[in-house]
């Protein structure tokens, strides 16, 4: 669609009052829009209105929609097992003069079949923050995010302003895997894992995979699998057999290899997870 | 619209429809340096810097651009003076066909400005969204990495 108009608000409230204007549609990294063409003619530019920030709150880690992936390093976002797997799905994602200009709510709401962000959002129970003019912010659960995609799911006039992640207490490990035919290609497979661990037991496991069904999924069976016993490898082995996971059709390889490689990956982002959890002990 | 931006240390105000892709700006304005290879944000030969950080410039609207700066192949030197990233790719026979080196050169810029120092890793991941098919990447490499002794024998 032809771009009749590109606005530069200066804060958030000017942003969404264009944004609530028919055919208008927000820009923030501008990949989507030069590449896939833009969704409406009169485009308003995000990242001039203070979304660019990152804030460690009161047991929340809020990564604002305006954050570039590349600045998506602990850094930037401090030391937690929760930036640790935002920073690790964001090291591997694309090349380096895509990440300079991927958003994190670009990734969030544009959703790919193989966006990295959504899927380490799911295994850490996250939020997505969305705003739309004269409604009070609200909270999307991750799980609801991909459940149904965001633009079919929020009035089109609603704007993605942060990813917000629990800090959670206790011993944590995470991990994010890929699996990939070159290091800058779309990923084939991704695996994102979150466990905690109390007295050698596993008391939570998320793990989220990313690229191989139309959105991520969480793959509930191996994470029920994985809770009430030690995190010992034969237990994760025996977890990851639950997998149930139907692996979609893709030019690049057959279900049954990406099926293979999914449970084979599945399994080493639990492992690893799992001695971060226990500081190896496991 | 009108776009206002530094590019390669001068203040520019170009006039065009506000969805030109800003590869397409640079090129009708005859900033040629910067190529056209895949428009599709996949070869790299079009990377540029944008405030500092390689983008590429396919991927962009020039509108994005606005109160920024840009820095093309242009800026960097000419024949008769190189830059340091110029010379170190010549010297280390890292140019072939050449298609590939405008993109090259400014994303190996944009990793010397933040690092100038970089390991064999930084480079490689600096690098890898430029893709070249002549040289196999390894003189790529060893390039910046010379440029990188040299530059830092200047400061």
């Amino acid at each position: 669609m032809r771009v009749t108009e590109y606005l530069y608000p200066e804060s958030l409230e000017a942003a969404l009052r264009l944004l609530a204007a028919p055919d208008t549609s927000p820009i923030a990294g501008g990949t989507v829009v030069s590449l896939e063409g833009a969704r409406a003619p009169r485009l308003v530019d995000i990242t001039r209105i203070g979304l660019d920030q990152v804030t460690l709150g009161q047991g929340e880690l809020l990564i604002g929609a305006a954050v570039r992936a590349a600045d998506l390093t602990l850094e930037t976002l401090g030391a937690s097992p929760e930036a640790m797997l935002i920073a690790e799905a964001a090291a591997g994602m694309a090349t380096t003069p895509l990440r300079n200009a991927i958003t994190v709510g670009g990734n969030l709401a544009y959703l790919c079949g193989w966006a990295d962000l959504p899927v380490a959002a799911l295994a850490l129970d996250a939020s997505i923050e969305v705003q739309q003019e004269g409604a009070a912010p609200q909270l999307r659960p991750a799980t609801a995010w991909v459940a149904q995609h965001p633009r079919a799911a929020l009035p089109k006039e609603a704007l993605v302003t942060a990813l917000r992640l629990p800090l959670k207490p206790g011993a944590r490990g995470v991990a994010y895997h890929r699996f990939r035919a070159s290091a800058t290609e779309n990923a084939l497979v991704s695996v994102a894992v979150a466990v905690t661990v109390a007295e050698g037991i596993c008391v939570e496991a998320r793990v989220a995979l990313g690229a191989v069904t139309p959105r991520p999924v969480r793959a509930e069976a191996v994470e029920a699998a994985l809770i009430g016993g030690p995190l010992t490898s034969a237990r994760i082995a025996q977890a990851v057999e639950a997998l149930d996971v139907r692996v979609s059709p893709n030019f690049r390889m057959s279900p049954k290899a990406r099926t293979r490689i999914l449970a084979a990956t599945t399994r080493r982002a639990i492992l690893e997870a799992s001695q971060r959890a226990t500081g190896g002990q496991a | 619209m009108i776009v206002e931006f530094t590019l390669n240390g001068e203040a520019v105000r170009w006039e065009m429809p506000p969805d030109t892709k800003l590869l397409d700006a640079l090129r009708v304005q005859g900033l040629i340096g910067t190529k056209q290879g895949c428009r599709e944000a996949t070869c790299g030969a079009c990377t540029v810097l944008l405030n500092g950080r390689a983008v590429f410039s396919c991927a962009l609207l020039l509108a994005q651009a606005q109160g920024g700066t840009v820095e093309t192949v242009e800026g960097l030197g000419s024949v008769s003076d190189p830059h340091p990233l110029q010379r170190a790719l010549v010297d280390a026979s890292a140019v072939q066909c050449g298609f590939c080196i405008p993109g090259v050169l400014m994303s190996a810029k944009g990793l010397l400005d933040q690092d100038p120092n970089p390991s064999e890793g930084a480079i490689r991941r600096a690098l890898n969204g430029n893709l070249c098919r002549c040289t196999g990447y390894v003189k790529i490499i060893e390039g910046v990495t010379l440029a990188a002794e040299e530059m830092r024998r200047r400061v």
